[in-house]
């Protein structure tokens, strides 16, 4: 149960925000922490049936949404994005 | 006894240099502050500047464009312009003060190395001249700004900020130590020069006074020309230097100096003139975009002056092109909803009118950054004005200081460029901020991003820690410069809808 | 040779006195008309090759122009550069007949 900081980029967005999660959060918990901060300030609402995905920032496929922080062995300030799938 | 003209004594004295006999050239010249790049003091010696001038006609010169300027001054000092200008104008001025007058007096010191420690007797004449007017140019703006202060104690900052860890000034501080104020008196001048003066002045200072004309601001129009006469004399040390390095077999070493030192500035000048020109100007005084002045003044004129002096022009010319259409939008976002970090008060600038004017000159913007300003606005005409202020903080490049950015809206692409080292993870906005941090990792890694300061440690995590280790006091917190009511422009719901 | 370039009428001589330097459009551009002291009068592109700064918000002294943007000076007689050298201003071909200055313009 450690905070550390995820540095996200949520789909239309202009940039990164970067919020405190716990390393035993799965990627569905960080998805909502981040998307509750930015969704309907910086971007507005996704369709009510988006399936909201995570990806680290540069890889080839996202991550399942069971996957944990400390799972997947997130650095501190781990770069994400956060985006709608298909 | 008639005089001697200028021409007919000017290379002696400028020539004029002597050989230690008492130590040797490098006690007198150190590398640490004067590399001399293995290029003999002889070759050195061949340095002559373009424009020429004597002390005797430089303080008359100087003389009489501060007599201008401070008369223009005094002979406005009893309108009421600062009072009756829109909230457009005073964030704009408040802007430039800010960051620019303690920069240029801090200049003074650079050239004061170059003046001591350059190897050309020429390059430590003109130096000479540069160091005097760097001290003139930082006093000027100060006077100057320090008009207003009875009217916004928002000027207090033009001496404060360098003091502070505001976020901004970080931003700038690093930029000018890293080109300036932690190099030899050789490469400084070449970066200083070439980088920052010959490149981009012009941006913040002859296209900001004609726009203040334009406005009516015809002090601040008449200060920032008359500080731009003395940039033709003291820049152009940068390209005798450049010269005499490429013609010794030393291009490479001066090709890197002017790419860091160009894509440092222009990190910048994105920001600062960036907003300054395509947001904070009053619409109906627009004529040219940022966009618009880079193609002319500096993919263009700055463009042929680096390859006529034999160099090539910097690798990331294309990654310029995109960041110019981009990247001081983006930032203008995070200023404005970010807007209590600023000690100025911020404006929107996103008008029904002015988002048309943007969408001209960048063609895409309503489809992009335009959406998050949609958001924006709809929370203000809710008057959800809390919803307009994200709560998590962005990240910030651990190069420039800025916001790492991208495109937003329908074509969004934010991209985050990465170094990992000693078990840290670094991040850039752009390839060409890494790239400079990879040239010398030693030198950039110990530095810590606002952001990193928020999870190292540094700054506490109270409501007001953040504020209060930046220097400000609640009442400089930034607001709304309009106090929102620009909304005015946007008609109902249903209307705007269309 | 004479016969195939043509000259227009830029102005009148009385528009423009001894010490004196003015913009005029000529076939749809504009160039400047210096009227230095001791009578010749030049025909100049009016931009400075510095950095394209209008040269009619300078100083016309003498027979020197001095650019308001970088104070660049130049010789109005000859359009050569006197400080800096090595660089000279844009002439164009100019006669003053019957009071009038005419000026050789290039097809634009």
């Amino acid at each position: 149960m450690v905070d550390i900081p995820v540095a996200c980029n949520i789909q239309g967005d202009y940039g990164f925000k970067v919020i405190v999660v716990d390393d035993e959060d799965t990627m569905t918990e960080v998805i909502r922490k981040a998307t509750e901060q930015i969704v309907g300030v910086l971007v507005k609402q996704f369709p009510p049936d988006a399936k909201l995905i995570a990806k680290i920032h540069g890889a080839d496929t996202p991550l399942p949404n069971t996957a944990t922080v400390k799972g997947e062995n997130f650095r501190q300030m781990e770069a994400i994005d956060i985006y709608q799938e298909g | 006894m008639a005089m001697l003209k200028m021409e007919e004594w000017y290379d002696l004295a400028r020539e004029t240099n002597w050989t230690p006999s008492y130590v040797t050239e490098d006690e007198l010249f150190p590398l640490p502050m004067s590399n001399n790049f293995d290029i003999p003091v002889s070759t050195w010696e061949s340095f002559d500047e373009p424009y020429k001038v004597s002390y005797r006609d430089y303080v008359k010169s100087q003389r009489d464009k501060d007599v201008g300027a401070y008369s223009v001054k005094a002979a406005l000092a009893r309108s009421d312009f600062f009072k009756k200008a829109s909230p457009h104008w005073k964030a704009l001025l408040a802007l430039h003060f800010s960051a620019v007058c303690w920069a240029e007096f801090h200049s003074a010191s650079a050239f004061g190395r170059m003046t001591r420690f350059s190897r050309s007797p020429g390059m430590r004449n003109m130096a000479t001249f540069g160091t005097l007017d760097e001290i003139r140019h930082g006093q000027i703006q100060i006077y100057f700004a320090y008009e207003f202060l009875k009217h916004d104690g928002v000027f207090d900052w033009c001496h404060k900020s360098s003091k502070t860890e505001n976020w901004i000034i970080i931003s700038l501080r690093h930029a000018l130590d890293d080109i300036a104020h932690t190099r030899d008196a050789t490469s400084a001048a070449i970066m200083l020069n070439m980088g920052l003066e010959q490149s981009f002045t012009n941006l913040q200072f002859v296209a900001l006074s004609a726009d203040a004309a334009k406005c009516g601001d015809h002090s601040f129009a008449t200060m920032l020309q008359s500080i731009q006469t003395d940039e033709a004399r003291h820049a152009q040390i940068g390209e005798p230097m450049v010269r005499i390095m490429c013609e010794n077999g030393k291009k490479a070493e001066a090709q890197q100096l002017v790419e860091i030192a160009f894509w440092r500035m222009w990190k910048q000048f994105s920001a600062l003139s960036g907003i300054g020109m395509d947001y904070y100007t009053p619409l109906e005084h627009r004529e040219n975009s940022l966009k618009d002045f880079m193609d002319e003044w500096v993919i263009g004129q700055f463009g042929r002056t680096i390859e006529a002096l034999g160099l090539d022009l910097p690798w990331y010319w294309d990654y310029l092109q995109y960041d110019i259409s981009t990247f001081h939008h983006a930032q203008q976002i995070g200023v404005y909803v970010y807007r209590a970090t600023q000690w100025w008060r911020p404006i929107a600038c996103v008008s029904p009118a002015e988002r048309e004017w943007l969408e001209s000159k960048y063609p895409g913007w309503n489809e992009t950054y335009g959406k998050c300003w949609d958001v924006v606005i709809e929370n203000i005409r809710n008057g959800d004005f809390e919803k307009t202020v994200p709560a998590p903080p962005p990240l910030i490049c651990n190069m420039c200081g800025l916001e790492v950015s991208g495109i937003a809206g329908d074509h969004w692409k934010s991209v985050d460029h990465q170094v990992e080292l000693d078990n840290r993870l670094y991040h850039f906005c752009s390839p060409v901020c890494k790239w400079i941090f990879e040239i010398e990792p030693s030198r950039y890694k110990g530095h810590a991003s606002i952001i990193d300061r928020c999870f190292d440690g540094t700054i506490g995590t109270g409501p007001d820690d953040f504020y209060e280790y930046m220097g400000h006091s609640f009442a400089e917190r930034g607001v709304d410069g309009y106090d929102y009511e620009w909304i005015d422009g946007y008609d109902t719901p249903q209307r705007a809808a269309e | 040779m004479n016969d195939t370039i043509e000259y227009n009428k830029a102005c009148n001589l009385d528009d423009i006195w001894e010490g004196e330097m003015d913009v005029f459009e000529v076939k749809g551009q504009d160039v400047l008309i210096v009227h230095a002291p001791g009578g010749e009068v030049r025909a100049y592109d009016p931009i400075c090759p510095h950095q394209y700064h209008p040269l009619i918000e300078g100083e016309f002294e003498g027979c020197i122009l001095t650019c308001s943007a970088h104070l660049w000076q130049f010789d109005v007689l000859s359009g050569d550069g006197v400080n800096p050298e090595g660089v000279a201003l844009k002439a164009y071909p100019v006669k003053v007949e019957d009071n009038a200055v005419l000026v050789s313009m290039p097809t634009p």
